[in-house]
C-alpha cells in the first residue's frame, strides 16, 4: 500500500510513563509526571479498538481517521497529546504498529506469580522488615492517662511491661540484630526512672537506629540517662493540653545536648491546629509534626480539613513506582511490626497477632505477614474505592480510617 | 554509557532512555534537538540551527516543531536527555556477602563420583573439553560428604538463616551417581538425621538411569528431584553410548518406563528430563519423543561451549546444534513454540531485555523503595561464590557451580580439617579481576543484563569480553527485541503473566 492510502491512518500510543485504565465506564490516562488525565466513554467498540491497551499487550494501537471520528475521539486524543501522555502519528508506510510497554507491573513476588513457589517469598526474609515498635508501657503519660498509641490500639487492652521484660525482650533483639540493620521504636515513660535505666540498659548495645516516643510530660529523670544522639532520637508527643513549661524544659535540653527531637502535635480541631501553629511560630520551632487525632467527638474536623477532595486528586502526581507500590501493599504499614508488653507480635496492633515471640520464629512471622496478612497487604481492593478513578492515586489505607470506621478519607465515595 | 540511545526498527524510531528505564517513540525531531542541547545552544535558536542545517526535515516538521520542542523540554525536566553518561557504581565483593551467600546456601551439589557407566561423545569430562582435571575413577567418600554437612550445621547454628520455609536441594552429580550408591544413602540418613527443622531439604540428581531399575524404590521412598538425561528417540540418543560405543536408548527406555508404571505419582511429580541438542536430534523431535512417550516437557540445552580442546574445534561445531535454528527447523514451528515457551531462546532473552531495561519488573519489595533515577550499583555477571549452589568434587575441591572448570576451586574438603573455604583469597581473587576488566565493563551498554562469568574467562590475566557491547552493538541489540515486539507484541504480556525471573 502506498503512502497516499495511508495518509488518514494513524497509530495511537500511550507513553510507557503513562497509565491507560477504564473505570466508571470511562477509560482514563494518567500521566504520572505531570498528573494530567484525559478520559472519554469507554463503549463497546472503543473496549475493542483499545484491546491491547486493556490486555496489557501494547500501549500502541491503528486508529482510522474514519474510527476516531465516528467515535468522537479527537477530543480524547487532543488532551493525551496536550498532557505529553502519548501520541497521534502517521501510520505512513508501516504496516505494523510501534510498540510501547504497557505501564503495568511485573512484580516477581506478586501471589498469583509465586504460586506454589514460597521459598522466593522467604527468601531474605528480614529485608522486608523496616521499623519495629516495642512498647514498654502502652499509656506514657502517668498522670493524665493520655494514652498515645490509641488511635491505633482502640480498645485492645494493654498491660505495661511486666517486672523482668528484659529476660524476654533481649532473645528476640538479639535474633533480630544478627540479621537486620531497621529502626527500633521505644514507646515508653522516660520520667518512669527505673523503666527508663531498662530501657538504656537494654537497648543502647543495639546498633539499629532507635526512636523513644514519649509524652512531653515524661521527661528522663535526669540528662546523664538521655540515650547516645547519634543512634537515639526522640519524638515527644505533645496536646493542646500540654503545659507549655514541659514544652520549653524540651527545648532546653535539646538545646544543651543536641539531640534530635521531633514534637508530634496532636491535633483534634481547627482550633487546635491554630494553637500549634502560634506557638511555633512564636518561638520559632520548625521541627514539629501536626497529626490529626481522632478523639472519637471530632468527625466534623476530619470532614472539613481531613478528606481528600477530589480537587486535590486531580491535581495530585503520584509516580509510576508509588503507583505499582500501592497496588500491591500498604505503603503505611508494611515493614513495621509492633511488639506488645505480653509478648505478641502484630502487623497492626488492631489486627490479630502474628505470634508470641518466644513461641514463634520472626522469619516464620514475617513471612505469614507477606503470605496471608491483612496489614501490609490491605490495599485499596475493596469498594468504593475498588471502581473509583483515584483508586491507586489515593495512598493507602491507614490509621486514620481505622479509627474513623470508614473505607476512605474522601468525600468522593463513601 | 550515554544515557540516551537513538534506534531505529525497519518500521520505527524509538529511543531509549537509561536515566529513566524507559523506551519511546523518537520523533525525527529529538535526535537533533538532543545534539543541540548536548552543545548547549539555547532553546530558543533551536529552530533556526535546523531550518539551516536540516531544511528537508524542518519542512517537514514544520507546524509540529512547536509541540515536540515542548515535549522534549517536558520530557528534560524528567531526567531524559542527559548529557552526561549515566552514572554507575560496578561493585566490589566484599566477604560478608560470600559469608551471605553461605548463610543462606540454596544447594549443595555433591560429585558422587567421577566414574561414569556411559561414554558420552560429547561429555564436558570428555574428548570435546579441555578444561577438567583427570577422571580417575574416584568416589567421594561420605566422611568428606558430612563434614560439609557439618560445617553448614554448624554455621546454623550460629548465624540463623536470613530466609523462611528455604527449600534446600541436596543435589547428587556424577560421572553416573547411581554407581556410588552406598554415599548417597549415608548422606541421605545424615541430613535427616542432623539438618534443622527449619530446612526443608529435598534431595535431586541427575542420572542416565542405566542403573534406574534396581534403585527405584529408594529414589521414589526418598522422593528424590530426579532429572533424566535422555536426547529423545532412539537416533537422538546415538552420542549416550557405554564403554563398549553402544547406545544406551534399549538399556534405559525399559527402566524409565518401569520407574512410571510402579511409581506413577512420583513420576508425575518428581521426575523430569533433560536434552541436549546437536546434529542428531531437533528441539521439536525431542518434545514429541519425551510427551509422547512419559508425557513430560523436557528442559532441553545446548553443548558448553567453554573449554573446548583446542584439538576438537571442528568436531565440537561439527555436533553443537543451536536450539534457536533448530526450533527454526520444526515442521509445525507454532505448535513447538507453544509447547516450548518458556525455554524458547527469544523469551528468555526477551524476558531479559524488559526485566533488565524497563522500569516495570521489580523484583523484591525493597526496590520499590529504591528510586529509579538514582546511581546504580551494578554487579558484574560472575554470580557472589556460593549464592547459587556450593559444589563439591570426587576428588574434595569446591567450586560455586559444576559449570566451571577445575582451573579455579574456591576450598577444598578432607576428612581431617573438613571444609575449608578461604574467603579472603575469593574475595581477592575476584576483586582483582575485576580491577583488570572495570575499565571495559564501565564502557559497555550490555551491563545492566550482564551474565559474563569471569570463570568462563579464557585469559583472566588480560581479559577480553566476548559479551562486550558497544553503543552501535547495543542499538542493534535494541533494535532486534523491539522488532520481536512489534512483530509479536503479545509475548511480552505472556512473559509478564507467566514468567518469574530470578
Amino acid at each position: 500500500m502506498n503512502t497516499e492510502e495511508h495518509a488518514m491512518n494513524y497509530y495511537f500510543y500511550i507513553e510507557n510513563y503513562s497509565l491507560f485504565f477504564e473505570k466508571e465506564e470511562r477509560f482514563f490516562v494518567y500521566n504520572t509526571y505531570n498528573g494530567k488525565w484525559a478520559d472519554c466513554p469507554a463503549s463497546s467498540e472503543l473496549r475493542t479498538l483499545f484491546t491491547p491497551f486493556l490486555e496489557g499487550i501494547n500501549y500502541a494501537v491503528f486508529l482510522s481517521d474514519e474510527a476516531i471520528t465516528a467515535y468522537q475521539l479527537w477530543p480524547f486524543i487532543e488532551a493525551v497529546r496536550e498532557g505529553f501522555s502519548g501520541d497521534l502519528i502517521s501510520a505512513g508506510d508501516a504496516t505494523m504498529a510501534p510498540f510501547l510497554f504497557p505501564s503495568l507491573l511485573d512484580f516477581r513476588l506478586e501471589k498469583r506469580k509465586l504460586d506454589k513457589k514460597e521459598r522466593e517469598l522467604g527468601q531474605e526474609v528480614y529485608s522486608n522488615l523496616k521499623e519495629i515498635s516495642f512498647f514498654l508501657h502502652p499509656r506514657i503519660v502517668p498522670e493524665n492517662g493520655l494514652f498515645l498509641p490509641e488511635q491505633i490500639f482502640y480498645s485492645k487492652e494493654i498491660v505495661p511491661v511486666a517486672e523482668g521484660w528484659q529476660q524476654v525482650y533481649l532473645p528476640f533483639l538479639h535474633q533480630l540484630t544478627i540479621n537486620w540493620d531497621g529502626i527500633i521504636h521505644i514507646w515508653c515513660n522516660c520520667c518512669d526512672e527505673k523503666m527508663w535505666s531498662s530501657v538504656c540498659e537494654v537497648f543502647a548495645p543495639i546498633p539499629a537506629f532507635k526512636i523513644v516516643h514519649t509524652a512531653v510530660e515524661s521527661m528522663p529523670p535526669s540528662l546523664e540517662g538521655l540515650l547516645n544522639k547519634d543512634t537515639f532520637s526522640y519524638e515527644v508527643y505533645v496536646t493542646d493540653d500540654s503545659e507549655e513549661e514541659c514544652l520549653n524544659k524540651w527545648l532546653q535540653l535539646q538545646s544543651e545536648t543536641d539531640i534530635e527531637l521531633l514534637f508530634q502535635w496532636l491535633i483534634s480541631s481547627e482550633k487546635e491546629w491554630e494553637n500549634a501553629s502560634d506557638w511555633m511560630e512564636r518561638n520559632q520551632i520548625e521541627h514539629v509534626n501536626l497529626l490529626p487525632y481522632y478523639n472519637g467527638e471530632n468527625r466534623f474536623f476530619f470532614e472539613e480539613h481531613i478528606y481528600v477532595k477530589e480537587k486535590d486528586l486531580l491535581f495530585e502526581i503520584i509516580n509510576k513506582k508509588d503507583i505499582f507500590a500501592r497496588k500491591m501493599f500498604n505503603t503505611n504499614y508494611f515493614g513495621k511490626l509492633f511488639l506488645c508488653p505480653d509478648g505478641q507480635l502484630y502487623a497492626h496492633p488492631a489486627d490479630d497477632s502474628l505470634g508470641k515471640i518466644s513461641e514463634v520464629s520472626l522469619p516464620e512471622m514475617i513471612h505469614q505477614e507477606l503470605s496471608e496478612g491483612r496489614t501490609w497487604l490491605s490495599i485499596r481492593d475493596q469498594e468504593p474505592c475498588a471502581s473509583c478513578r483515584y483508586q491507586w492515586i489515593c495512598p493507602s489505607p491507614s490509621d486514620l480510617e481505622r479509627a474513623l470506621d470508614r473505607p476512605n478519607l474522601c468525600h468522593l465515595k463513601k | 554509557m550515554e544515557a540516551t540511545v537513538f534506534f531505529n526498527t525497519p518500521q520505527h524510531s524509538y529511543l531509549y532512555d537509561a536515566t529513566n528505564k524507559a523506551f519511546m517513540h523518537a520523533h525525527p525531531l529529538w535526535k537533533p534537538f538532543k545534539a543541540l542541547e548536548d552543545q548547549e545552544v539555547s532553546a530558543e535558536d533551536w529552530e533556526e540551527r535546523i531550518r539551516d542545517s536540516f531544511p528537508l526535515l524542518y519542512e517537514q516538521y514544520q507546524v509540529d516543531f512547536p509541540y515536540y520542542k515542548k515535549k522534549f523540554l517536558f520530557l528534560k525536566e524528567q531526567g531524559f536527555f542527559q548529557k552526561l553518561p549515566l552514572k554507575r557504581t560496578i561493585s566490589e565483593l566484599g566477604s560478608e556477602q560470600v559469608d551471605r551467600a553461605l548463610d543462606d546456601i540454596h544447594q549443595m551439589v555433591f560429585e558422587v563420583t567421577n566414574r561414569c557407566n556411559l561414554s558420552c561423545k560429547y561429555c564436558g569430562y570428555g574428548e570435546l573439553y579441555s578444561n577438567y582435571d583427570v577422571r580417575e575413577g574416584v568416589d567421594l567418600n561420605a566422611a568428606k560428604g558430612k563434614k560439609v554437612l557439618d560445617y553448614f550445621i554448624e554455621r546454623w547454628k550460629l548465624r540463623p538463616p536470613r530466609s523462611y520455609k528455604r527449600e534446600m536441594y541436596i543435589s547428587f552429580y556424577g560421572g553416573e551417581p547411581l554407581l556410588n550408591m552406598p554415599f548417597i544413602k549415608e548422606m541421605v540418613a545424615y541430613v535427616e538425621q542432623h539438618f534443622p527443622k527449619e530446612i526443608n531439604y529435598q534431595f535431586s540428581m541427575t542420572s542416565n538411569c542405566v542403573l534406574l531399575q534396581k534403585n527405584m524404590d529408594y529414589l521414589a521412598e526418598k522422593n528424590f528431584h530426579l532429572l533424566i538425561s535422555l536426547d529423545g528417540n532412539e537416533e537422538a540418543q546415538s552420542y549416550r553410548v557405554n564403554h563398549a560405543g553402544i547406545n544406551s536408548f534399549a538399556t534405559i527406555i525399559p527402566q524409565i518406563k518401569a520407574l512410571k508404571e510402579n511409581y506413577p505419582d512420583y513420576f508425575g511429580e518428581s521426575v523430569q528430563f533433560n536434552a541436549v541438542i546437536h546434529n542428531r536430534n531437533t528441539v521439536e523431535g525431542v518434545l514429541d519423543f519425551v510427551k509422547r512417550e512419559f508425557d513430560k516437557t523436557p528442559r532441553i540445552s545446548e553443548l558448553n561451549d567453554s573449554g573446548i580442546n583446542p584439538e576438537k574445534v571442528d568436531e565440537f561445531f561439527k555436533t553443537f546444534q543451536n536450539i534457536a535454528v533448530s526450533l527454526e527447523k520444526s515442521k509445525h514451528r507454532e505448535r513447538t513454540e507453544q509447547t516450548y515457551f518458556i525455554e524458547l531462546p527469544k523469551v528468555r532473552g526477551l524476558g531479559i531485555f524488559t526485566t533488565r531495561f524497563t522500569d516495570n519488573y521489580v523484583r523484591t519489595y525493597d526496590e520499590f523503595f529504591i528510586s529509579t533515577n538514582c546511581e546504580r550499583l551494578y554487579s558484574p555477571g560472575t554470580c557472589i561464590p556460593f549464592s547459587k549452589k556450593i559444589f563439591v568434587t570426587s576428588t574434595g575441591k569446591v567450586y560455586p557451580c559444576e559449570r566451571i572448570g577445575e582451573d579455579h576451586p574456591l576450598g577444598s574438603v578432607d576428612e581431617v580439617n573438613g571444609l575449608q573455604i578461604d574467603r579472603e583469597s575469593i574475595v581477592a581473587f575476584y576483586n582483582t579481576f575485576l580491577s583488570k576488566i572495570i575499565t571495559l565493563c564501565n564502557r559497555c551498554y550490555r551491563l545492566a543484563s550482564c551474565s559474563s562469568c569471569m570463570y568462563y574467562f579464557k585469559d583472566i590475566e588480560h581479559p577480553t569480553c566476548e559479551d562486550f557491547l558497544n553503543r552501535n552493538g547495543f542499538e542493534q541489540y535494541l533494535s532486534d527485541y523491539m522488532q520481536l515486539l512489534e512483530n509479536e507484541p503479545h509475548l511480552q504480556a505472556r512473559i509478564r503473566e507467566e514468567i518469574t525471573f530470578s
